[in-house]
């Protein structure tokens, strides 16, 4: 910058360079996504959705009370119309054919229904999807359903949990799989269940599953499970599920986010998790 | 008349029509790429917020009560959008290295390649809401007032984010341009 020029000229011809087309992929990816997602019905004053917090908590119990009623009503108990996207039930999915060896893939990108393989820190695994929607994140070993709120991180390796999840503080865990699913039980702002042993790819495993409290003293985008910029709950809405586990004497967790208790939905997480199988 | 095209394809799109949505989509992506791509800075974050407000803005469509404002409202889901994937992507993964955004010269090539990363590298310094007052304001050319009422804040924080970040940039550009100014006088 070698002359003295109008700052303000400066960002704006700064600001007019970059990027102005959106792929065709992501229009592509939007349309399948909206033809399996429901439209919300409105019930009450229009408010802009939050993408981490679509609803005050208070307005989303009312929406989902009104819509059971609602759904009651018109269909019987079949319900459909508010709340959260309907997944195709996964029982209503045809079984996989025996299918070729599966496609390597960079992390980002879509997911193909079906087997999908991936490698993180080493580690080759895969896993299956039986319904579309799924995308791999930007950040390796996370994938999302949009709208936002369900989301899988695969392969974490913490070593400490959260003692105040709102401070950031943590408490170190001890080495072995029960130590780490022990701790998730004791985080502060949380309803955990008990650890209940399953496995993950054929390996024992301990899976805890949690909820966050509606009463916790900070942002959910600021209650740190495992400790600062680690991660967080989407919602006080949300139910954590946490596989731990031990591969080759090193000890890993699969972390999964669920919005709401969409009894689907979860099953479709805990789907996914279970799928896994390693090289 | 683009906005009466937008109307209609927000009728039918209200009705449930995927079609009607998907016209509308590609008739405002681009735009919703360039405001995000300008706030986050990497064109693959951006591709995520927009299709996740593209996919929010179909899900919560019933809920606009006037179709002629489907683009602001939109832009509301986006700049939340863009909140949103800023803050994941610091708190999930802090290793992950940005990529520069491609520059793609614009009419008003006045700049340098050293201006470019000075702007750049004190861009990413500001805040991500800092940012999304700035794009709104310098880029889509919307007065202070209606960047507020675009993306729901206060004109005074609309003023007072786009008062610091506008310091913070002439900033670098004044310390970039003394800089300079010495070096010359020392070779002179």
């Amino acid at each position: 910058m070698t002359k003295s020029r109008d700052p303000d000229r400066l960002i704006r011809a700064f600001l007019a360079e970059g990027q102005t087309d959106l792929p065709d992929q992501i229009y592509d990816a939007v349309r399948d996504q909206i033809e399996r997602t429901n439209q919300r019905v409105v019930i009450g004053p229009w408010r802009t959705p939050d993408m981490n917090r679509f609803f005050a908590l208070g307005a989303a119990a009312a929406v989902v009370v009104l819509g059971v009623f609602i759904g009651l009503q018109l269909f019987g108990g079949n319900i459909g119309g508010p709340g959260p996207p309907v997944q195709p039930s996964p029982t209503a999915t045809p079984p996989p054919s025996p299918s070729p060896a599966p496609t390597p893939q960079a992390w980002a990108g879509p997911i193909q229904v079906g087997r999908n393989e991936a490698t993180i820190s080493g580690i080759r695994f895969s896993f299956r999807i039986s319904s579309p929607g799924w995308v791999r994140t930007r950040w390796e070993g996370m994938i999302n359903l949009f709208p936002p709120g369900n989301w899988i991180g695969f392969l974490n390796s913490f070593d400490s949990v959260s003692s105040d999840p709102c401070a950031g503080t943590t408490t170190a865990v001890g080495p072995s799989v029960a130590d780490m699913a022990d701790a998730l039980t004791t985080i502060p702002g949380t309803e955990a269940e008990a650890p209940v042993d399953t496995t993950v790819g054929g390996l024992p495993a301990k899976l805890v599953v949690f909820t966050i409290n509606d009463d916790i003293d900070c942002d959910p985008s600021s209650f740190w499970i495992y400790g600062p910029d680690s991660a967080y709950p989407n919602s006080v809405n949300s139910t954590i599920r946490t596989w731990v586990f031990e591969l080759d004497g090193s000890r890993y967790s699969i972390h999964s986010n669920q919005e709401g208790t969409d009894a689907e939905q979860a099953q479709e997480i805990t789907e996914i998790v279970e799928s896994v199988q390693f090289e | 008349l683009e906005g009466r095209v937008h109307a209609t394809l927000v009728d039918r799109a209200k009705q449930g029509d995927a079609e009607a949505f998907d016209s509308l989509a590609r008739s405002v992506g681009d735009r919703c790429m360039a405001i995000a791509v300008r706030i986050l800075r990497d064109a693959d974050l951006a591709e995520d917020a927009v299709q996740g407000a593209l996919i929010t803005a179909w899900r919560e469509l019933r809920a606009l009560r006037n179709p002629d404002l489907f683009e602001p409202w939109l832009h509301r889901i986006l700049t939340n959008a863009c909140y949103a994937e800023a803050r994941r992507r610091r708190r999930w993964s802090e290793g992950i290295r940005l990529l520069p955004v491609e520059p793609v010269h614009g009419p008003d090539d006045i700049l340098t390649v050293d201006d470019r990363d000075l702007l750049e590298r004190a861009f990413r310094r500001l805040t991500v809401e800092q940012r999304t007052v700035l794009v709104f304001h310098h880029y889509l050319g919307l007065s202070v007032s209606e960047v507020a009422d675009r993306i729901g804040i206060p004109v005074g924080t609309a003023k007072s984010r786009l008062h610091h970040a506008t310091r913070a940039l002439r900033a670098s550009v004044d310390a970039d341009a003394r800089a300079s100014s010495t070096s010359q006088e020392r070779m002179a």
